[in-house]
C-alpha cells in the first residue's frame, strides 16, 4: 500500500505496451544532443510531457520526462525558483545525457538534485528508483546509475527533482588573464567557476553585498553575461570508451537491463555497450 | 605479517558486531594495510568459496557490517592514511579507515573540511561513509557523501583493481557503488573533496512550546527560500538529558529546540538569521539566543552529537530509528511516533535532522524486562509503516543492511527490487561481497541464509 508504484495513466501505458513488442528503440525527446538515430527500422519514442505535481514549500517537483526544460522554468519562476539544468531539451533528456551544464563545479550539479525516476524497462515493465524526499539511502542508488545512462537502461517516463530559491542577485564576470584562477582561488565558494577557451568566468550568487564585496576581491575581472557553450562541449564524454573492469561492469549492466539491445543501440554500439 | 587472518576468539567477537544490536560468527578477520592485501585477501575468499565482508569503524547501526557465519571480514581500520592533499583543486585521495573527523581536522589548516559529518564522525572511517552514503546535520545544505566524492578505487569481487570516476565510464559507475552497503566490492582509496571553511557562522537554538510548534517553524524556514548550513530538532527529554550532560545551554523550559545554523558570507548570514528569528517568532518561539563564539557553537554542536552518549543516563539499552518524511508532515508524523510508543509503553526521544524530514525516534528501554524487545520491534515496525504512509521512505542515512532489509518490500515493488538485484549482479555475480544484506530473501538473489542472532527482523 505503500509502495512507489504509482498510475501514471495511459500514456505510460500505451508505451509500455509498445516497448513490449518493440525490437529496436530509439529514445528521443527533442534531439537537442543531435545523437538519435536516424535508421528507419528504429521506432521513435517520446515520454509524455507535463508537470506532475509541485510543491514549491518542499522545494521538490515531479515532471513527465518528456516536459520541455523552459516549460518547467516557466512554473518555478513564478515561485521565484530554479532546477539545475540549462534551459533547453526536455528533463528526461538532459537526465539522460547528466547535463550539469555551467554549473558542473557547483557541488549540487544534476545528480544530487535528482531525486526519484520512473523507468520502463526493455520488457514493458514499470521500475521506480529513489523516493519523493531529499535524503534517502533505501537501496541501491538507481537514480545515480540513471542520470547519465544514455537510455541504455530503459526510458524514463517520469523525473522528481529538486528545486531550488533564487538567489537575490547573480553576476557572471570572466577574465582572459593567465592568473585569474588564482584571483578566483580568494572567493567564498562562487556558484560557478569555469575555463572556457583560455577564459575564467565566476557566477557569483546570493546576497547583493556580498556579491559585491567578493567582485571588489577580484583584479581584472570584468562584468559579463552567462557565456554559451557549443553542445559537443557538454556531451565530450561519449568520445571514449571504458577499459578492462570498468567496461566490464558496465556491459554487465548493460546486459542485465537491456539483454536484447532494444535501446538506443546506436549509442550502445559507439560505447562497444552492444551484448 | 598485516596479510594473516587472524582467527582468535576475542577478535572474532569484536569482528562479529557493530552498532546494532545485532552478531555474526565470522570465519576470521585480517587487516590489510595496502590495495594488494586487500586484493589477496579477496581472491583468498573467492577462491575458497567463502564470502567476505568488508568493515571499518562498526559504527553502522542497520547490521550492514555484521558478518555472515562463516565469512571473512576485511577490516580496513590499518589502511588510515591520508595520501595526499590538493589545497588546489581542494581534494584529498585517503584510505578507507581515515576517521572522518580526523580529516577535517588535517585539512583545517588550509581552511577545508570535508562536509559529510554523521553524528559518529569522531570514530566512524571514510571508508564507511562511503559504503553507506552517511549524511550528517550539515548535509542539509552539503548534500550527503555522494556529492563529496570524486572516485574511488575499488577491489571487485572479482579481485580486479580498477577506478571509478567521472571520466572513464559512460555510467556513474562511482555513484552507483557509493551506498551499496559493501555489497559492490570493498574501496581501498578515496578522492573526496574538500568545501571552504564557512568565512561567517551564526548558530541559533530556539525553544517551542510544542514539537507542532517546532515542525511548523522547520518547514517554514525551508519554505521562505532559506536553507540553512543545519536545522535540527530535539525534543524535551532528550534535550533534558544532554542538558545534562554538557551544559550546553539548551532551553530545559522548552517542549522542543531547534539548532538552526546557517553559514557563508557575511551578509547572507546577518539576512538569514534576522529572517529566521522572525519567522521562528511568528511560529511561537519561546526562547532565542544566538551563540557568541566558537566555543559557544562548539559546546551546541557537542550536545547534538553526543546526545545518544547521554540517553544511558536514562535507561540501560535504546535502538536508535532512521526514517525520512516529507517536511510538510513532520508534525503529523511525530505525534504518530508519541501515539506508538504510548502504546507500547516505552519512552521515546526524538533528535533529528528536521530539515531534511529525517526522523531520528530513539526507543528507551532494559532489555532484561521481559517482553520488553517484542514491543521494541513491533514500534519500530509501526514507525517505518507510517513514516512510509507520509510518502516517505525507509532510511535517511543509516542503510538498510539486515535491520530493513524485509521492509523494502513495503517501500518497492518486485519490479523495483528485481532491478536494484540486476545493479547488484553486474558488479557481484556470484553474489560473495557482503551478501544477504539490503535486498529481501527471494527478490531474485541467491540469498537464503538464516538472519543472524539478536536481529529483530
Amino acid at each position: 500500500m505503500f509502495k512507489n508504484a504509482v498510475n501514471f495513466g495511459g500514456a505510460v501505458e500505451d508505451l509500455q505496451k509498445k516497448i513490449a513488442i518493440s525490437n529496436s528503440i530509439n529514445i528521443v525527446g527533442t534531439n537537442s544532443t543531435g545523437v538519435a538515430s536516424n535508421e528507419s527500422e528504429d521506432e521513435k519514442l517520446k515520454a509524455p510531457a507535463g508537470i506532475i505535481s509541485y510543491e514549491p514549500d518542499e522545494l521538490m517537483i515531479s515532471v513527465f520526462a518528456g516536459t520541455e526544460i523552459h516549460e518547467v522554468n516557466i512554473e518555478l519562476q513564478a515561485a521565484q525558483q530554479r532546477i539545475v539544468i540549462p534551459d533547453w531539451g526536455t528533463i528526461g533528456g538532459a537526465v539522460a545525457t547528466r547535463r550539469n551544464g555551467l554549473r558542473e563545479t557547483h557541488h549540487q550539479t544534476l545528480p544530487n538534485n535528482v531525486l526519484r525516476c520512473t523507468v520502463i524497462a526493455a520488457d514493458g515493465s514499470l521500475y521506480q528508483a529513489g523516493g519523493q524526499v531529499v535524503k534517502n539511502v533505501s537501496g541501491f542508488d538507481l537514480v545515480k546509475l540513471l542520470v547519465g545512462s544514455w537510455g541504455l537502461l530503459g526510458l524514463i517516463v517520469e523525473v522528481t527533482m529538486r528545486t531550488e530559491p533564487l538567489p537575490q542577485v547573480s553576476q557572471w564576470v570572466k577574465s582572459a588573464h593567465p592568473q585569474a584562477r588564482e584571483q578566483a582561488s580568494k572567493l567564498y565558494r562562487p556558484a560557478v567557476e569555469t575555463l572556457i577557451e583560455g577564459v575564467t568566468y565566476l557566477l557569483l550568487e546570493g546576497h547583493q553585498n556580498d556579491v559585491e564585496q567578493q567582485i571588489s576581491l577580484l583584479k581584472g575581472f570584468a562584468l559579463c553575461e552567462m557565456p554559451s557553450l557549443s553542445h559537443q562541449y557538454q556531451y565530450q564524454n561519449l568520445n571514449f570508451l571504458s577499459q578492462g573492469p570498468v567496461r566490464s561492469i558496465e556491459r554487465g549492466i548493460r546486459k542485465q537491463f537491456d539483454p536484447t539491445n532494444k535501446f538506443n543501440k546506436k549509442i550502445a554500439a559507439q560505447r562497444n555497450l552492444l551484448t | 605479517m598485516s596479510g594473516a587472518v587472524h582467527i582468535n576468539t576475542a577478535e572474532l567477537f569484536l569482528a562479529g558486531q557493530d552498532g546494532s544490536n545485532m552478531m555474526g560468527s565470522p570465519l576470521g578477520v585480517c587487516y590489510p594495510t595496502t590495495t594488494a592485501e586487500v586484493q589477496n585477501a579477496v581472491r583468498w575468499a573467492r577462491s575458497k568459496g567463502v564470502p567476505f565482508i568488508a568493515r571499518g569503524a562498526g559504527t553502522g547501526l542497520a547490521g550492514g557490517a555484521i558478518p555472515e557465519a562463516g565469512s571473512l571480514v576485511i577490516c580496513l581500520t590499518k589502511m588510515n592514511k591520508i595520501r595526499s592533499i590538493d589545497a588546489n583543486r581542494r581534494s584529498a585521495w585517503v584510505e578507507p579507515g581515515v576517521l572522518n573527523a580526523d580529516l577535517s581536522r588535517q585539512t583545517s589548516r588550509e581552511g577545508l573540511h570535508f562536509a559529510p559529518d554523521p553524528s559518529s564522525q569522531q570514530s566512524c572511517t571514510i571508508g564507511g561513509n562511503v559504503a553507506n552514503n552517511s549524511g550528517g546535520p550539515h548535509c542539509l545544505s552539503e548534500g550527503v557523501t555522494s556529492a563529496h566524492i570524486l572516485s574511488l578505487e575499488v577491489v571487485l569481487p572479482s579481485g580486479e583493481t580498477c577506478t571509478f570516476d567521472a571520466e572513464t565510464s559512460l555510467f556513474d559507475l562511482r555513484g552507483a557503488f557509493i551506498g551499496s552497503e559493501g555489497m559492490f566490492g570493498i574501496a581501498t582509496a578515496i578522492e573526496v573533496r574538500l568545501v571552504q571553511n564557512p568565512p561567517h557562522v551564526a548558530t541559533m537554538v530556539v525553544g517551542f512550546a510544542s514539537v507542532h510548534d517546532g515542525a511548523l517553524a522547520v518547514s517554514a524556514i525551508i519554505a521562505h527560500g532559506i536553507i540553512p548550513s543545519a536545522l535540527e530538532m530535539m525534543d524535551a527529554p532528550i534535550t533534558r538529558a544532554v542538558e545534562e550532560y554538557v551544559h550546553a545551554g539548551f532551553p530545559l523550559d522548552a517542549a522542543a529546540t531547534l539548532i538552526v545554523e546557517i553559514d557563508g558570507l557575511e551578509y547572507s548570514v546577518i539576512d538569514g538569521s534576522r529572517q529566521i528569528r522572525e519567522i521562528v517568532s511568528l511560529f511561537g518561539a519561546t526562547s532565542f539566543q544566538v551563540a557568541e563564539t566558537a566555543v559557544e557553537r562548539a559546546r551546541i554542536w557537542k550536545g547534538r552529537k553526543t546526545a545518544f552518549g547521554a540517553i544511558a543516563r536514562i535507561q540501560p539499552n535504546y535502538y536508535l530509528h532512521d526514517t525520512v518524511v516529507p517536511r510538510k508532515k513532520l508534525a503529523e508524523v511525530l505525534s504518530q511516533v508519541t501515539a506508538i510508543a504510548t502504546q507500547e509503553q516505552l519512552q521515546v526521544m526524538n533528535v533529528f535532522h528536521a530539515g531534511d524530514g529525517n526522523l531520528h525516534p530513539i526507543l528507551m528501554f532494559d532489555k532484561r524486562v521481559a517482553g520488553v524487545m517484542d514491543r521494541v520491534h513491533r514500534a519500530g515496525a509501526e514507525i517505518v509503516r507510517v513514516s512510509l504512509e507520509a510518502g516517505g521512505v525507509l532510511s535517511g542515512e543509516h542503510g538498510i543492511g539486515l535491520e530493513k532489509r524485509d521492509f523494502m518490500r513495503w517501500m518497492f515493488t518486485e519490479n523495483d527490487l528485481l532491478f536494484q538485484q540486476k545493479l547488484r549482479s553486474a558488479f557481484d555475480p556470484d553474489g560473495i561481497s557482503n551478501p544477504h544484506k539490503v535486498l529481501p530473501r527471494g527478490s531474485g538473489c541467491s540469498d537464503t541464509a538464516s538472519i543472524p542472532p539478536g536481529s529483530w527482523i
